[in-house]
């Protein structure tokens, strides 16, 4: 067990390592912010300042070398685009509202897909069964964009239930955090019934049928235990792409000041320091949830071997 | 992007047919009311000094002042300077300052606070800090004279320091050191500075000891940041904002009220006026024939534009030649010119950016190829990533037939415009016109006002004549208003509270 998890976490740096040293090469190799920062009329002298002041007048190699040892020393260096900030800083405030997002959709994901799916497998093709498989359909072929606009003109401008978006108290979760799940529920509802059909028709399945054992017991104690592995796996997948940043659409149409939208912001005002701050922790949540889903799978089914 | 914000649109249409999409609630005492303002980026700093952002300016001209502010129609008035400034020399302007004002912290505003102002913001320059250096590296330092009055000196004469001291913000003397003031927002203006919780909004209030008559109409003020489009629509349609900012044309008739004003925003094509086929005037005028303008205006930004008359100053601008009007669509003409030059069937280059920097850039561009085209030219129309057009926009050694640029002109002053494309060497000209350059530098060093618009509007006339540019359009400010707003915008695209009611 502990020798997998040190070699999985060894792993995970190498991925992490990585993706911090192909951000650094892209983003100095292809852009040049001062054009994008600097009012259109600068001049030449202006221009080259400034590339100065940043270092980007040195070989490419140099400023990799300081990157490094800045990280070393804990400095993830300062936003470009906001002024005398750290990059750490903004992460740092961006990422607990994106957790925020996240824990809220997946939990609402989680809550709603399992008995949705336990439902269908009870009785496949049967009426139940085809209503939830068509919602679920209808669900994860929605792009996510679209599923939010829906949300927020049905229930904020419409019905003026919810405010429309930006960041609050409760009411301003609940829309955002429900336009992050429903795709997810789709998807996971597949999962959960699929699984649990295959379990429910498995040999020991019908033994303990015969045998009297209540369908309650057969659901929640066998077949739900050993249908745990896949749904855990597609959880895990759900939760790994929320936070490498694909809450950026909804965080986008909501105005959700979150990690996703900050990286976007980054993107579009060439802040490559605030990019390259912002991938590098994406790498590192995601390479530690990977290590959690792996370490789940040893408690959920023992049988399982981990290599 | 532009997608989301249609199929908001749409569905607000269809939300308007069958619920009221506008909140007409009103509220009771005027001085309760407060609004919420949605604008499309959040301030990167909230520091007057450091930055050149429209999120910080939304915010920031309602709580600092200047010496010399604008007229809605973008004429120069007195603000926190008792009245226009004085030429002692042709490099000192002496300004007399209102008495009786004071900053929101108490601190009294004066001599001092001037002197304050422009050292400080000569320090950042220094430091290399100030994203403000093209606009007052001009200022070579400020002396308090006495209490009231203060003399202001340039390094070289500078007709253009009127407008730079409208856009010089004044802070207290107290804050000359800081490095930031961000955490300390103080000004005189009518607005107060609450909180800014960044990510989600920054919060004003009234100041009710405002010198130019007292309290403003709207109490509280709340700015939400809000980058999507479709969004910011959405917000007004619920209720939930009462101004937004940036409004895309298509959907202006989907907001309860869309306000708009002639901007400062340019799309021009430079023309290579000494190399390739455009250096023959005749077909740099064909280019301009050629082009359906009015179509472009009412039917690619749905009217929100006006055609630009042949220059590329808007009528609020100083120097501005109301003698020349926009070449007409004469598609007939420019064939035959393009024919007569021998030019028909050659290949004419066209470069743009494709990042959508500007308001439908790329469209306008394909709108223009095609007129071109129909002209019988063959068009090699460019539109690189944002990085790579900047630097063809700027290369000197190799002018492209084409260039487009969207130029806007913040402080309302010819100058900035004029030398950087008009003027021979500028940083992005095409010509190399020596009478056209004269006339643009010895505009930059007059002082007297009535001089240099004469300079202007011959510099104007002769690029009209030559033909160095395609002149396009001149965009208007699109702002959407709830029901219950009033407010009429300003040519220079201030978000100016004071001015505005809610009900």
């Amino acid at each position: 067990m502990w020798t997998f998890v040190i070699r999985r976490v060894g792993q995970g740096l190498i991925v992490v390592v990585a993706a911090a040293v192909v951000v650094f090469l892209l983003t100095r190799a292809f852009t040049d912010p001062v054009d994008f920062v600097l009012p259109l009329e600068a001049t030449e002298e202006q221009r080259e300042a400034r590339e100065a002041e940043l270092g980007f007048d040195r070989p490419i190699i140099v400023q990799f070398g300081d990157y490094v040892e800045d990280l070393s020393r804990g400095d993830f260096g300062e936003s470009l685009w906001q002024p005398g900030r750290s990059t750490i800083d903004i992460v740092g405030q961006t990422l607990p509202k994106t957790l925020q997002l996240v824990a809220a959709g997946m939990t609402l994901a989680i809550a709603l897909a399992l008995p949705m799916g336990m439902i269908a497998a009870r009785r496949p093709g049967g009426v139940l069964d085809r209503i939830l498989v068509t919602t679920s359909l209808i669900g994860l072929s929605m792009p996510q964009f679209f599923v939010g606009l829906l949300l927020l003109i049905v229930f904020a401008v419409q019905l003026q239930w919810l405010p429309v978006s930006g960041y609050g108290g409760f009411s301003h979760l609940i829309l955002p955090a429900l336009a992050l799940a429903l795709p997810a529920v789709g998807r996971l509802t597949m999962v959960v019934r699929s699984a649990m059909i295959d379990e429910l028709n498995s040999q020991y399945v019908r033994v303990s049928k015969a045998k009297g054992t209540p369908t309650r017991v057969i659901f929640t104690k066998h077949a739900f235990r050993n249908a745990g592995v896949q749904v855990l796996t597609l959880s895990g997948w759900e939760i790994t792409r929320a936070l490498a940043g694909f809450t950026v659409v909804v965080e986008k149409v909501f105005a959700w000041p979150g990690f996703g939208l900050f990286a976007l912001e980054a993107i579009q005002r060439r802040d490559i320091f605030l990019l390259s701050t912002i991938v590098l922790v994406a790498a590192i949540l995601v390479v530690t949830v990977n290590v959690i889903i792996d370490i789940l799978y040893k408690v959920i089914d023992p049988r399982i071997e981990l290599t | 992007m532009i997608k989301m914000s249609r199929l908001v649109a749409l569905f607000c249409a269809f939300a308007l047919i069958t619920t009221a999409c506008g909140d007409d609630s009103s509220d009771d005492a005027a001085s309760d009311v407060s609004i919420v303002i949605a604008l499309g980026s959040e301030p990167t700093s909230l520091d007057p000094h450091l930055v050149d952002d429209g999120g910080e300016r939304a915010v920031n001209d309602n709580i600092y002042e200047t010496l010399l502010s604008r007229a809605s129609n973008g004429d120069l008035v007195p603000s926190l300077a008792a009245g226009f400034p004085t030429r002692l020399s042709d490099t000192t302007w002496q300004f007399k300052l209102r008495d009786g004002v004071s900053f929101h912290n108490g601190e009294a505003f004066n001599a001092a606070s001037v002197v304050a102002s422009v050292n400080r913001m000569a320090r950042l320059i220094e430091e290399g800090v100030s994203d403000l250096e093209g606009f007052f590296a001009s200022l070579s330092g400020a002396e308090a004279v006495d209490d009231s009055t203060v003399n202001i000196s340039t390094a070289e004469p500078d007709g253009v320091l009127p407008s730079r001291m409208y856009w010089l913000k004044i802070i207290p003397a107290s804050a000359e050191a800081s490095s930031d003031l961000s955490g300390s927002v103080v000004g005189t203006g009518p607005y107060k500075f609450v909180d800014w919780t960044r990510g989600e909004s920054v919060n004003l209030e009234a100041n009710t000891d405002y010198w130019d008559g007292g309290a403003p109409s709207v109490g509280d003020v709340k700015y939400r940041f809000i980058s999507e489009s479709g969004s910011r629509l959405a917000g007004l349609l619920s209720g939930d904002y009462d101004v937004i900012t940036n409004l895309n044309p298509g959907d202006a008739s989907s907001a309860p009220q869309a306000a708009t004003a002639l901007g400062q925003e340019h799309p021009i094509l430079i023309l290579d006026a000494d190399e390739g086929i455009t250096a023959d005037r005749n077909v740099r005028l064909a280019l301009n024939l050629a082009v359906d303008t009015d179509t472009i205006a009412d039917s690619l930004f749905s009217g929100f534009a006006s055609v630009d008359q042949g220059q590329i100053l808007s009528p609020s601008i100083l120097g501005y030649n109301e003698a020349i009007k926009a070449y007409p669509y004469d598609p007939e003409r420019a064939a035959q010119l393009i024919n007569d030059a021998g030019v028909a069937g050659e290949t004419i280059t066209l470069v743009g950016e494709s990042s959508g920097r500007w308001l439908l850039d790329a469209e306008l561009l394909q709108a223009v190829a095609g007129y071109w085209e129909d002209a019988g030219l063959v068009v090699d129309l460019q539109l690189p990533e944002f990085g790579a057009y900047i630097g063809v926009l700027f290369d000197r050694e190799n002018r492209r037939d084409a260039v487009f640029v969207s130029s806007s002109n913040d402080i309302l002053d010819a100058d900035r415009q004029f030398s950087s494309y008009y003027e021979a060497g500028g940083i992005g000209s095409s010509n190399t016109d020596a009478e056209l350059a004269d006339l643009i530098d010895a505009g930059r060093r007059e002082v007297d006002d009535a001089v240099r618009a004469g300079l202007y509007q011959k510099a104007s006339q002769i690029a009209y004549d030559e033909a160095y540019f395609v002149w396009l359009i001149n965009n208007e400010d699109i702002y959407g208003l709830s029901a219950r707003m009033s407010w009429q915008p300003r040519a220079d695209s201030k978000l100016l509270v004071k001015e505005m009611s809610a009900s």
